[in-house]
């Protein structure tokens, strides 16, 4: 090993701890490191049993920190597969993506990416694909995000702005997390079975996905809505899921289309006039406010009606 | 520099003793209020904007003076902490009138390719001026930014980087001289990193550290368990462990050096009942007041 550095410098500091966080990263079972002193005082990790049993401790913690936080956000996706799946793929990603987040709970925004981008599931002999599965992964990353969300306190006093103000100059405000969710598959039903099955008293974090995708009724749920909508003439190939959080817990259902358009217009704060005039020139007929107010009203997915600025 | 309010120790002859409060233990803490001073959270499980978290801690704050403990900032990291975590920091301690503020004398953050990378782990650095230079900013900034002194913990370190010239002793007591923080002892770390060096006497050479602090500069104590890894010689601090008899024997010779300084039991992993860890926390109490006494 050539050390060239001689004198202390913060650049050497930072290199030697540049080096040891990618080593713990990639999972490296060696490293050395220069030190800024003296020519004799480098680390040789690799000479030293020592130094290398303390660098697989560091990425044994990274392995099992990121593991958790992964099968937190992706709880879903973690069913799904049975654990021991989704651990090897989560080590894939956690050796593969730099984590850039201080925050293990806002971390793996692009893992399902990184699932869509990977073979080895394409190759499993299941029908599970690999598209199926980062569309899961987004959808639990969606429910996440909304778990996590600014708290947004009800008033339903404002309700009566409705009958006071011109619907032009309203806007509806929605439940904290709320987000919009539109995928290829059917995510709701898949979701809905997964819950149902865990609440028969399986732990699906012990069962391998084989048994998972056994213990499914439904196998229907594992192809594309596109497959299902040639057998039966729909038009509309897309599931459209609504995400929001009344107290702690996100929910979710499955929408229509037009129903779809309505809250993506008032999660852009569009004014209801203006909302439902777009809607009728797209002649999204089956929408009724007057219908879905008292619903969202009930579900507390409606927090209060703002007047614009 | 800064007051500790407490729900319940009046006797100022004897420290403050909490617990690390875990996610599994919170219903019990709050059903079952315990006989303690103070609890102590992690933050970063508190960084989420809104959600059930906020809810928990605003509820748990009804009953207990709370602690926040960060493992984040990486204070001896030359790539520096984004603004933005010193701020979710700074508001969790304000929402909570946070009685101690602590994170560790380690560094987190790297620069690879140039992107900032979290390494999500409290990761050693060597004791020397380089490394005490890049800590004291941080420090500086950490505690200007939150408008409070902050406790800056001792580390359990599994690999040694090269070019220490101070012992870390000297080297913290620097830090607190030059930035105006304290220090928290962990005090399980000082006998963990003792074993794994493989002195003949660990407890010794952790009351041998303890002397080189000036009493003046120690704010809180950590108390923890540790456990071996199989098939090494290592001692990981895992807290996963009832306090070892050496630790509460070190805790008794700090009591005794450094007087009653704040005192928090931690159980991260295996945890017991809420009752078990409540018990650790009258263990230190007891210990506290035959050291101290309770007049």
């Amino acid at each position: 090993m050539t050390l060239k550095m001689t004198q202390p410098s913060t650049s050497t500091l930072s290199k030697s701890q540049n080096d040891l966080v990618e080593a713990i990263f990639s999972l490296q079972n060696s490293l050395e490191l220069e030190s800024s002193l003296e020519p004799g005082n480098s680390l040789e990790l690799s000479g030293s049993a020592q130094q290398q049993a303390g660098l697989a401790i560091y990425q044994n913690n990274m392995l099992a920190n990121g593991r958790r936080a992964l099968s937190i956000t992706f709880a879903y996706t973690s069913k799904l597969l049975g654990l021991s799946n989704f651990n090897q793929l989560a080590d894939l990603y956690l050796t593969n993506s730099l984590k850039t987040q201080y925050d293990w709970g806002e971390y793996g925004k692009d893992f399902p990416e990184f699932i869509e981008q990977n073979t080895e599931l394409s190759s499993t002999e299941h029908e599970l694909t690999t598209a199926l599965v980062a569309e899961l992964a987004r959808f639990d990353l969606n429910l996440h995000q909304a778990t996590r969300a600014i708290d947004i306190e009800p008033d339903l006093t404002t309700l009566a702005l409705l009958e006071q103000v011109d619907a032009y100059q309203l806007t509806i405000s929605l439940a904290s997390g709320s987000r919009l969710f539109q995928c290829q598959y059917d995510i709701v039903g898949l979701a809905q079975q997964l819950d149902n099955i865990t609440s028969q008293g399986v732990d699906l974090h012990q069962q391998t996905m084989l048994e998972n995708l056994q213990q499914l009724s439904d196998k229907s749920l594992l192809q594309p809505l596109t497959d299902k909508a040639m057998e039966s003439d729909l038009v509309d190939q897309s599931q459209y899921v609504f995400i929001w959080r009344p107290m702690f817990k996100a929910h979710f259902e499955t929408i229509t289309q037009s129903q779809y358009l309505w809250l993506q217009k008032q999660l852009q704060q569009q004014s209801i006039g203006a909302a439902l005039d777009e809607l009728i020139a797209l002649e999204r007929n089956d929408f009724s406010l007057l219908e879905w107010l008292p619903k969202a009203i009930q579900q507390e997915q409606l927090t209060s009606i703002k007047k614009l600025n | 520099m800064f007051s500790y309010s407490t729900k319940s120790n009046t006797n100022s002859n004897l420290p403050l003793i909490g617990v690390g409060l875990r996610h599994e233990h919170y219903d019990d803490a709050l059903t079952s209020p315990a006989n303690i001073d103070f609890i102590e959270v992690h933050a970063e499980n508190f960084f989420a904007r809104g959600g059930i978290s906020h809810s928990l801690l605003a509820d748990v704050k009804q009953h207990y003076a709370i602690s926040i403990h960060a493992t984040s900032l990486g204070l001896g990291s030359v790539e520096p902490a984004p603004s933005e975590q010193i701020e979710q920091l700074h508001q969790l301690c304000q929402q909570n009138d946070a009685l101690l503020v602590s994170d560790h004398a380690c560094f987190s953050w790297a620069n690879i390719s140039d992107t900032p990378v979290h390494s999500g782990d409290l990761l050693p650095v060597p004791f020397n001026d380089e490394s005490l230079e890049v800590m004291s900013a941080n420090v500086e900034r950490a505690q200007q930014h939150l408008g409070r002194q902050i406790l800056v913990e001792n580390l359990s370190a599994y690999i040694e980087l090269p070019g220490s010239t101070y012992s870390e002793a000297e080297f913290l007591t620097k830090l607190c001289q030059q930035t105006g923080c304290k220090l928290l002892v962990d005090l399980n770390n000082l006998m963990v990193n003792a074993i794994n060096q493989k002195v003949s006497d660990p407890v010794l050479q952790a009351q041998q550290w303890l002397e080189q602090i000036p009493s003046q500069l120690v704010g809180e104590f950590h108390l923890a368990g540790c456990t071996p890894v199989a098939e090494t010689d290592i001692m990981i601090d895992d807290h996963s462990q009832p306090v070892s008899s050496q630790v509460w024997q070190l805790y008794r010779y700090a009591l005794q050096k450094f007087g009653p300084v704040p005192t928090l039991v931690e159980w991260d992993l295996s945890l017991p009942t809420w009752a078990t860890l409540i018990a650790e926390a009258d263990k230190a109490r007891t210990i506290a007041q035959e050291v101290l006494g309770d007049a």
